[in-house]
């Protein structure tokens, strides 16, 4: 009741900005700073009260950034969500940065069977799959509407890359605040970082066979291709340099390590930017630093490489509150719910059709590599998230195909945002029902202990 | 973007660094030692990074950095106000209370109208700006830094006498009548209006400062009442410094003022004062390292003339704080020995008075607001010179210590 009144207060506090006040004089400048306090406590309490019901406080930050953010109720307006964008893609780096921090080789091994064979079988069934479904939909995609055949290949084959695409930082989000920890938050993190990499090497050839399809000469540029597998194994080495950076600071400075993480993690950001530039504009081609997948590779560094895994991860629980209720809000706020209302059948039916093929993947994938039943039914609902990746991907294709791709890529996010308020629910739904949620392991401390001990049998009867 | 990225990232290295090493004890010798262990340093640091010399952190670049300003003021004034409790405050007598009185308010009345006419006549009229700067400049007069004080007293091994609890007590609270002084000034000026012009609306807006400092405490009280985690203590922390600094910085009220009602009222309720106190407090002296190194990059010297203007500026402050400091103790028959030299142990002024000139330079970007950014930082460095053998003196003269 107190937080509701709380809530209610901040809201008041918003309103008063937008009241008309015509002797008082304003200073625009400050919109963005006191939007921000708004976003961290209208979403931070708004996840309280969707924690009480069980749902994930994720999903809070994220329906009160899209609640009080441009494209509903304007409390949050759009230049001040533009003005957030560092702040976002600071977050997001020391998001990643915890998700390979989380990745320990160990357990990773000891799961490679279940990770290797959930993801190529999710490739295999939700790529083809999602094919299928947007060849046999094609009738309900406007800009469809007359294309020849290869078109409406080219666009199911993109909207195939973008059905397995996930959200790590979403991932990593549920799995800090449910405190999921055991086998199967270790495959699906394994599982959705993988899946990462393999979407954006993935799209690259993708878009480079549609590009050739769809043109009058039928060439194919391999310029995009090679482009992406540079960029994939730079932003990785950069990681490990980045790693071994940080295992020395923690080693030999020692202080103040969550200001030195943020401050990488900002250098990080800065960095990739000024390569973008820098490289458009004296080579002539954008070249882009994954930061997510570098960040990811030097978490993973300073957990598997050096003795001070459990500091850093520490420090990073530690301040990781206040970055994922900013970021997730601001990831709301961002979200331009309006594609919903321009394509919200199909966008429905690709959401559906994921959802099943994710289900179905993971099902078989986890009967192949001997885990126990209740992990199987329940590991697809583990994947639907999706955020970052995908939406900087719809922007390529936006660019890449003038004719249609601004209307692929609006219903691409359309999807995306469907998938964004849906994903959390469905991952806290699967980290409790098999056992790996802190609240499940207290109730229930055996069942964990029993689980573990089924994990990798290699005995598929068991489903 | 570049200068802002880079400048923002030397910020947070220096700050990070610099305070580990500002505030530690070193071994240098005292005259030196005092400028460098309150971090005054900082202020040249800031200097060097900005417009004038490196230029990293430029004009433009100091605008991106806006929220990061309204934080720091909104968290100066929160900490300042959440140690505003008046159970403890009482166990001091009532005496001391006038004397902090009238020392700032004799300060603030010496340094206000002769700033006011100088600017006018010198510097030509620029509206009710000017008025605003000089009541500025009058309000960072009040101010009494304690640091410097507190490390002398360590270094003097005085612990704690009648009289240097006096000067204590002095130099916590005189800020509070220059911030309130502040906060009804800004809330006066923006209507757009000469002082007096829009009474009612000027009436309102004061009142307006007061309520959204009480909401703002009332909205940290009520979510910090019930436990919380760490981790939730510091979102609702950090969201009411965003939210209620914005706000006020977006009405053009002052920051620090709002969220020093907003501390006080949460020091005064039963609930998490202790916890929020300790959360803020842990981030006090980097905060603070980076408030100094803004405040110099935005020190921006026009002409030659505003240096005279800052001595002048200095000099009615000295005066101001020795005849104020005399007419206190005259006013609660205090005894002292020498009560004409008080003020010369409270030259010292510190943070805060720093804080009011970035408020004042980032609502009002104007050449008047150039001109009291660089009388008070300069009076800043000039009196954290001056103060530690000040007070010494005194400290000798009233018999505290020995020669």
């Amino acid at each position: 009741m107190r937080r509701l009144l709380a809530l209610l207060l901040v809201l008041g506090f918003v309103l008063l900005t937008l009241a008309d006040l015509p002797t008082w004089a304003t200073y625009p400048g400050a919109r963005s700073t006191f939007s921000l306090g708004f976003l961290l406590l209208s979403a931070y309490l708004l996840g309280d009260v969707l924690g009480g019901l069980k749902l994930p406080k994720l999903t809070g930050y994220i329906l009160a950034g899209i609640l009080f953010g441009p494209y509903v109720l304007n409390l949050v307006t759009l230049e001040a969500v533009k003005d957030m964008g560092l702040i976002d893609d600071l977050a997001l780096t020391f998001i990643a940065l915890a998700a390979g921090g989380e990745l320990r080789l160990e357990e990773l091994r000891a799961r490679k069977r279940a990770i290797l064979l959930t993801s190529a079988l999710q490739l295999l069934v939700v790529f083809l799959g999602m094919v299928l479904v947007m060849v046999l939909a094609r009738p309900l995609v406007p800009f469809l509407g007359g294309k020849p055949f290869v078109h409406v290949l080219a666009v199911a084959a993109i909207v195939g890359v973008f059905a397995l695409a996930r959200s790590p930082s979403s991932a990593i989000a549920i799995i800090s605040e449910t405190k999921a920890r055991g086998p199967f938050t270790e495959m699906v993190l394994g599982v959705t970082v993988l899946m990462d990499v393999v979407v954006i090497a993935l799209f690259a050839v993708v878009v480079t066979l549609s590009q050739a399809a769809v043109s009058t000469s039928g060439a194919v540029d391999l310029g995009l291709i090679v482009t992406m597998a540079i960029e994939i194994a730079v932003s990785l080495g950069a990681g490990v340099g980045l790693g071994y950076l940080m295992i020395w600071y923690i080693k030999h400075v020692k202080v103040e390590l969550v200001i030195f993480i943020l401050g990488v993690a900002f250098l990080t950001t800065f960095g990739a930017r000024e390569l973008a530039t820098w490289t458009a504009a004296s080579l002539g081609t954008t070249f882009h630093l994954h930061v997510m997948l570098t960040c990811i590779a030097a978490g993973f560094m300073i957990q598997n490489f050096s003795p001070s895994g459990h500091v850093f991860m520490e420090k990073i629980d530690h301040a990781s509150l206040p970055i994922y209720v900013v970021f997730f809000a601001h990831v709301g706020a961002d979200l331009d719910i309006r594609t919903i209302e321009a394509t919200w059948l199909i966008a429905l039916v690709i959401v559906a059709a994921r959802f099943v093929l994710i289900w179905l993947g993971a099902l078989v994938g986890g009967k192949l590599s001997g885990d126990p039943p209740v992990m199987n039914r329940y590991s697809g609902l583990s994947f639907v998230t999706q955020a970052g990746v995908s939406l900087g991907l719809a922007g390529i294709v936006r660019t890449r195909f003038p004719g249609w791709g601004a209307a692929l890529a609006t219903m691409i996010v359309a999807v995306i945002t469907l998938n964004q308020v849906i994903g959390p629910v469905t991952l806290k739904l699967a980290l409790g029902a098999v056992g790996e949620t802190r609240d499940a392991r207290l109730a229930n401390p055996q069942a964990n202990t029993q689980a573990e001990g089924q994990i990798g049998s290699g005995d598929p009867s068991r489903l | 973007m570049t200068q802002v990225v880079i400048g923002f990232a030397l910020l947070v290295v220096i700050a990070l660094f610099g305070y580990r090493r500002s505030f530690t004890r070193l071994h240098i010798p005292l005259g030196a030692r005092y400028i460098y262990l309150t971090g005054t340093e900082f202020i040249l640091v800031g200097v060097a990074l900005g417009g004038q010399l490196m230029g990293l952190l430029d004009a433009s670049a100091i605008r991106s950095l806006s929220p990061l300003f309204s934080l720091c003021l909104g968290f100066v004034g929160l900490i300042f106000g959440v140690q505003l409790d008046v159970s403890k405050l009482r166990r001091f007598p009532w005496r001391h209370s006038i004397m902090v009185l009238v020392q700032a308010l004799v300060t603030m009345a010496l340094v206000f109208f002769p700033c006011w006419a100088l600017m006018r006549h010198v510097f030509g009229p620029e509206g009710h700006v000017q008025a605003l700067g000089a009541f500025v400049l009058a309000a960072t007069a009040s101010c009494t830094g304690l640091t410097t004080l507190s490390l002398l007293s360590n270094d003097l091994g005085l612990g704690r006498t009648p009289f240097v609890d006096l000067l204590r007590y002095i130099a916590s609270l005189d800020s509070v009548v220059g911030l309130v002084g502040l906060g009804v000034a800004f809330a006066l000026m923006h209507t757009d209006a000469e002082i007096g012009g829009h009474v009612g609306a000027g009436l309102l807006a004061i009142l307006g400062s007061a309520v959204m400092g009480l909401l703002g405490g009332l909205l940290l009280h009520l979510v910090t009442e019930r436990h919380c985690s760490d981790e939730e203590l510091t979102v609702f922390v950090m969201g009411v410094v965003f939210l209620t600094s914005g706000l006020a910085a977006f009405f053009k009220l002052s920051p620090l003022f709002v969220c020093m009602v907003a501390g006080a009222f949460v020091a005064n309720l039963r609930g998490a004062r202790d916890r929020i106190f300790f959360q803020l407090s842990r981030l006090e002296h980097p905060f603070y390292v980076v408030m100094l190194i803004l405040a110099g990059a935005m020190w921006n010297v026009s002409t030659h003339w505003v240096w005279i203007f800052a001595a002048v500026y200095l000099l009615l402050r000295v005066a101001g704080k020795v005849l104020g400091g005399y007419l206190a103790v005259r006013a609660v028959g205090e005894p002292i020995r020498s009560p004409g030299r008080l003020g010369l142990a409270l030259l010292s002024q510190g943070g805060m008075a720093v804080a009011m000139v970035i408020n004042f330079k980032q609502i009002y970007p104007t050449g008047t607001s150039g001109l009291v950014v660089t009388a008070v930082l300069s009076a800043v460095i000039v009196n954290e010179l001056l103060s530690p053998t000040l007070i010494r003196s005194l400290l000798v003269r009233t018999g505290e210590v020995e020669r």
